[in-house]
């Protein structure tokens, strides 16, 4: 039997979510790096196909990571689209800053800029927010809970039909 | 090699986590971060156990249809053999009725036509013949003998 402990470190190392969002942030610089370094001109139909691609990847690959955990059951409709929404915000307010910086020093040190920022975004989190992110848990935890219940009715029906042996005891405690 | 790498890491986290301690009993705990800590990591936890658990009801619901699989093949195997073994038996019986009645018919057949003993005259008169022939032929030669000495 596994230690709390053991399983909040195994389930983090699971976790992917981080590493994920970093990489495609970065990779919304992809189609710059590829003009700067001569792979694609400056106009032509693949250049602003990159371009257009490379700005919405970060939000396709999210789409697609939450899409794909809750077609396999991995955790419940609602939560996917919570997590969803709140990886794009991050990963949208991490190219933000990227932009910015972009617009200030140029391309080459907003990458490290973009992917540090939106690591960090995990990482570090506003004590101000503890409130509502214990309230998003309670709720991912009612919605988990749901989703079990949901998945298995007629095991949930089984138990809890009470058996007339223990009405009867019921009664006699009355 | 490996226990001696944990007893130098424990070396090393024992004065880490004495002086946690300490700064503990100083400070006091942060009761808003312990608070996000732990529901962080209890929703991590469960979140991660009822994935886990989904995982494995696949898991055994697809073993249990397997099981259903080889439980009906070996049920058809079976009851392929059973009727083979029926077929058989059969048979068998068919040949084994086929060969009484065969044998049966030829007891009826041989009770029918009695068996024909030979006489035995011919045989004394065949054994007499060749003692008789012996006895000519050593006579023959003892008078042959007799006139050549």
């Amino acid at each position: 039997m596994k230690t709390y402990e053991e399983l909040v470190q195994e389930y983090r190392k699971r976790q992917h979510d981080t590493v994920v969002d970093t990489i495609a942030t970065g990779l919304t610089y992809v189609d710059e790096i590829a003009i700067d370094t001569g792979i694609l001109e400056e106009t032509g139909i693949l250049t602003e196909l990159t371009q257009s691609v490379s700005g919405i990847l970060p939000f396709i690959i999210i789409s697609a990571t939450e899409g794909t955990k809750v077609l396999l059951g991995k955790k419940p409709g609602m939560t996917g689209l919570k997590d969803g929404a709140f990886r794009m915000v991050k990963s949208g307010a991490a190219m933000g800053v990227g932009a910015a910086v972009t617009g200030l020093t140029g391309f080459w040190a907003a990458i490290p800029v973009t992917m540090g920022v939106r690591a960090l975004f995990d990482r570090y989190r506003s004590k101000a927010l503890t409130g509502r992110r214990v309230q998003g848990r309670i709720q991912r935890l009612q919605e988990l809970n749901r989703f079990i219940r949901h998945e298995e009715p007629e095991k949930e029906q089984a138990e809890t039909m009470i058996p007339e042996e223990v009405l009867e005891a019921a009664g006699q405690v009355e | 090699m490996s226990e001696r790498t944990e007893l130098t890491e424990r070396t090393k986290e024992k004065p880490k986590s004495l002086w946690n301690g300490a700064l503990k009993m100083v400070k006091g705990e942060n009761s808003a971060k312990l608070i996000e800590d732990f529901t962080a990591e209890m929703t991590l936890v469960a979140e991660g156990l009822c994935e886990d658990q989904t995982k494995l009801r696949r898991d055994v619901d697809r073993m249990m249809t397997e099981e259903d699989q080889r439980i009906q093949a070996l049920q058809s195997q079976a009851e392929a053999m059973e009727r083979t073994l029926d077929e058989e038996r059969a048979n068998h019986d068919r040949d084994l009725t086929e060969l009484r009645n065969r044998l049966a018919a030829l007891e009826k057949k041989a009770a029918r036509e009695p068996v024909k003993e030979k006489p035995k005259k011919g045989n004394i008169i065949r054994d007499l013949t060749v003692l008789i022939a012996i006895a000519a032929g050593a006579w023959i030669i003892v008078t042959l003998l007799n006139k050549l000495l």
